[in-house]
């Protein structure tokens, strides 16, 4: 170390002398306030079938953004059927009554637009894109599909090969095991554990009546929202979302199944065994605070602490000083339930014990004492600061519309979230990294070549050890 | 519901079609050689800051590929004013994101902030450019996050690699034979003694360009630039730019590989002319004919009709010097390489032997005309256009003008220059099977 830094000082030495011939610039004065910027003002009705619709002008370009949001996916699969959601919103597109797959795309390619269609874990999206010009073509498409779709066995059938592929596809990939693996630990056998595009187990064994089942159940205006943003006046948007989603039949939808989500007691060390790897990937952490919990925001500014960025403490501790990885971050993934509060890198195979063993000594020590001001004053300052480049484009502007319907957090949110923010205090941190956030009661998982670190992390606790070619995602002991 | 298409697709031909905006720019060039172009828009108070150096991989001399891209992470490691890792610190406490990247030709920084901090990025962005400052100890550590970069990018993938195979085969001489991360080997071998030399070669005011495009008056923008900019002197070493040619192929070149993959893919690279030829253009339209969107030949005839392939595509890579058109498949479960092999290259024969149909050609340019109005929404997009004009063409005016080039290709060209770059012997094929 003190060698490194003769080294390291010498070095700095030969650089300023050869850089002195050039003048420094001064300090610039400090940036002018930034006026107060609100999210960009935008209408906002109900439809008498219950489609909420939000139209936000924006001329900047001719085009415009669509999004239809339905407030149902994944989690609402049957229990044993993980895919459903998935592949009833990839089959839209693929056919309606009087539209084949490729009418459908000559269409909207032909006009230079796109229409998809995804499921996550709590929605479902349908999402266009269209110039001004040939908006109407999005809009007709969207309701086509929406409305009248044929779900043919021939189309699921092909779908059902394709995500096969995929999935097989995926499952040598360590960063996606990583992230199924964890999901599997963390939810156990809620529906949040479910892999949102199917199983091996349950691609197959899904059928045309599951799908066109879970349409009819869960398609509905009323549990709907639709964001229209571009090019167009207001009146103009909401006449194009009459006209198209006015006829929309409303529907009893099912309640929400709460199921408890279960707690982790102490740690579940999980290793994938994937011999041909030349790094292990990491992931650390368990379930977290709903999104509309009071504490969400106190969660988020730690998180943001702890490694939301560059600036954040595990890749300052791992990679800038230590050039253990490539990254190392920590983040949320917000639900209506428990979502997961989780801590992701990466290293080489022979570096996992230390990088790991770091990682957790972050955590451990985010607990123990409260985060100093200019930590915090930054946290904060970058999560209100940031809100102007999150509202530039309409595709952003529409997903923030459908978002706040989505967890409920209502009409004011877009506005005082800032003071939200701004109200999270060190001691809230504190509190949250004490009673919410644990290196204790943990999943950790481990994807990569077992043999070159299994001996090392022993002292973590026992380990799960789970061959690649023996691995079930379907199964809570995750085995065949 | 038939009529109410047809009846749509009636407006829609009647209907005058929209051009997307141009961009309007602003280009000076400073004494000292360092090239300034900026772009008004106040619809969100947000600005994007890029510094475009023309140094590349291609730029790399023998025995340090990778440099380029290890100098790129270097120069966040501090400045007289700037302390190692601070310049990001500084950008995400106002709340903006930055980040770099190294490609063959360009290094590009960037910043998009809130509006008020145009001044002060500028002034960062200053200080790197004239007094970066790394100790050995950090260029070590920050070595070793660009060989763990290459494991995360190239060797732990199961299709990572495949890139680094092809332009090793498909190039003899110039320097696009290597990809942009560079040997483990070269990267072990590289010094803090190359970073000054690289540094005051390659960083320097004649040899880059600012661009800044968001909130601010074009006429205070400049004032700043020329403050913080201005005054930094011409740099006294050469630049030499790679001046080999790579002779043409005239005889196929096929690689077997054998790896972990879960599933067979088969690539071809096809040598093609430097981007802003004038064949690049129907070469652009050709590949939106054969793989963009769900109506393209290769996703219908491969994907959707034949089920041979999970995905199959074809583009080019356009860039300053000729590189190569792609066309790559990943195999379906249990679909064989060969049947999947002759259907692509079905598709690609049949371009250079018919003419596209008029439908096909109005979509591929309706889909360029829509890429021109979404592929430019934000601030830095706007920005990267105009860089890329500047750097890559040489000419800013391409961000606007090379529209119309698109517009005018015709069935003719397509037809052209698919037989003149897509044959066999113009190929390198790396067929890739699981072990």
């Amino acid at each position: 170390m003190r060698l490194g830094r003769r080294i390291g000082l010498l070095a700095i030495l030969l650089l300023t002398a050869c850089s002195s011939s050039r003048p420094k610039p001064e300090g610039p004065p400090a940036p002018a306030p930034l006026g107060r910027v609100d999210f960009p003002s935008y209408d906002k009705k109900v439809l008498p079938n219950g489609l909420t619709v939000y139209a936000l002008e924006y001329h900047e370009q001719p085009i415009v953004a669509i999004r239809l949001m339905i407030t149902a996916g994944a989690e609402r699969d049957p229990a044993n059927l993980p895919g459903v959601a998935a592949f009833t919103a990839d089959l839209l597109n693929k056919g309606t009554k009087t539209r084949t797959a490729t009418q459908i795309a000559e269409l909207i390619d032909q006009v230079g637009g796109t229409v998809e269609a995804a499921a996550d874990m709590e929605s479902t999206n349908i999402t266009a894109r269209a110039l001004t010009d040939s908006v109407n073509v999005a809009f007709e498409l969207m309701n086509d599909i929406i409305m009248h779709p044929a779900f043919s066995g021939e189309e699921l059938a092909r779908d059902q090969q394709q995500a096969a592929s995929n999935l097989i596809a995926n499952m040598q990939d360590a960063d996606f095991l990583a992230d199924a693996v964890f999901q599997r630990v963390i939810y156990g056998n809620h529906p949040y554990a479910h892999l949102q595009g199917g199983t091996l187990g349950s691609i197959p064994r899904i059928r045309r009546d599951d799908v066109v089942k879970f349409h009819n159940t869960y398609y509905a205006p009323n549990i709907s929202a639709l964001a229209i943003v571009g090019d167009l006046s207001s009146a103009e948007s909401f006449k194009l979302a009459e006209q198209w989603f006015g006829s929309w039949q409303k529907k009893d939808v099912p309640q929400r199944n709460e199921t408890e989500i279960p707690k982790l007691e102490g740690r579940r060390l999980v290793i994938v065994d994937k011999p041909d790897s030349v790094q292990t990937k990491i992931r650390v952490g368990h379930t977290t605070v709903a999104r509309k919990d009071p504490d969400y925001f106190n969660v988020l500014v730690a998180s943001y602490i702890l490694g939301g960025s560059g600036s954040g403490r595990l890749y300052q501790t791992l990679r800038a000083e230590r050039g253990l990885t490539y990254g190392a971050y920590t983040g949320i993934e917000p639900h209506r339930g428990r979502g997961d509060f989780y801590s992701t890198t990466d290293t080489r195979t022979e570096k996992t014990a230390e990088t790991l063993n770091l990682l957790l000594d972050q955590i451990q020590k985010f607990r123990s004492a409260e985060v100093p001001p200019d930590e915090l004053s930054n946290a904060k300052s970058y999560l209100i600061g940031s809100f102007p480049l999150n509202i530039e484009v309409p595709n952003n502007l529409a997903n923030r519309l459908t978002t706040v319907f989505l967890y409920e957090l209502g009409d004011n949110y877009l506005k005082t979230f800032r003071d939200r923010l701004a109200d999270v205090t060190a001691a809230d941190v504190l509190r949250v990294a004490t009673d919410k956030i644990s290196s204790e009661n943990v999943a950790v998982v481990l994807v990569g070549k077992a043999n070159g670190f299994t001996h090392q992390v022993e002292p973590l606790g026992k380990a799960e050890l789970i061959p690649i070619d023996a691995l079930d995602l379907d199964s809570p002991t995750l085995r065949k | 519901m038939r009529f109410c298409l047809s009846l749509s697709l009636f407006l829609l031909l009647q209907a005058p079609v929209t051009r997307p905006k141009p961009i309007v720019y602003n280009e000076t060039t400073l004494s000292n050689g360092l090239k300034l172009i900026t772009h008004e828009d106040h619809s969100t108070p947000v600005t994007n800051v890029q510094i475009w150096y023309h140094v590349g991989s291609k730029d790399e001399k023998p025995g340090r590929t990778g440099f380029a891209h290890l100098f790129e992470h270097l120069m966040f490691k501090g400045s007289a004013h700037i302390k190692p890792e601070e310049h990001d610190k500084i950008i995400t406490n106002a709340g903006g994101v930055s980040n770099a990247y190294t490609q063959d030709d360009v290094t590009v920084y960037w910043e998009t902030v809130p509006a008020n901090y145009l001044e002060k990025v500028l002034w960062m962005e200053a200080d790197r450019m004239t007094t970066l400052d790394v100790s050995e100890q950090n260029f070590k550590a920050e070595r070793d996050v660009v060989k763990e970069e290459r494991l995360t990018r190239i060797d732990n993938p199961p299709y990572g690699d495949l890139n680094e195979l092809l332009y090793d085969n498909a190039f003899q001489v110039h320097p696009y034979k290597h990809i942009t991360i560079g040997s483990m080997k070269d990267l072990d071998a590289a010094g803090i003694e190359d970073v000054r030399e690289f540094y005051h070669t390659y960083y320097v005011p004649n040899n880059a360009t600012v661009v800044v495009a968001g909130d601010f008056r074009t006429n205070q923008a400049l004032e700043w630039m020329k403050k913080y900019f201005g005054n930094i002197p011409q740099g006294s070493k050469s630049i030499v730019r790679p001046s080999v040619t790579e002779p043409p192929q005239n005889k196929e070149r096929r690689v077997l590989h054998t790896k972990a993959v879960p599933l067979p893919a088969y690539v071809a690279g096809y040598h093609i002319p430097a981007d802003g030829d004038p064949d690049s253009y129907p070469l652009v339209i050709a590949s939106s004919i054969l793989s963009d969107g769900r109506s393209s030949r290769i996703y219908r005839s491969l994907v959707y009709e034949k089920r041979l392939a999970l995905e199959a595509e074809a583009s080019g890579n356009f860039t300053e010097h000729p590189n190569l058109f792609f066309a790559t498949i990943i195999l379906n479960r249990g679909a064989s390489m060969e049947a999947a092999e002759r259907a692509l290259n079905a598709e690609l024969s049949r371009l250079a032997t018919e003419p596209v149909s008029d439908t096909e050609l109005d979509k591929a340019k309706n889909k360029m005309r829509a890429e021109y109005a979404f592929g430019r929404q934000s601030v830095q997009e706007k920005a990267q256009a105009l860089g890329h004009a500047s750097v890559i063409h040489g000419n800013t005016a391409t961000v606007n003008s090379e529209y119309d080039l698109f517009m005018k290709v015709g069935k003719d060209n397509i037809m052209r220059v698919a037989r003149m770059y897509f044959g066999p012997e113009n190929r390198t094929v790396l067929i890739v099977r699981p072990k």
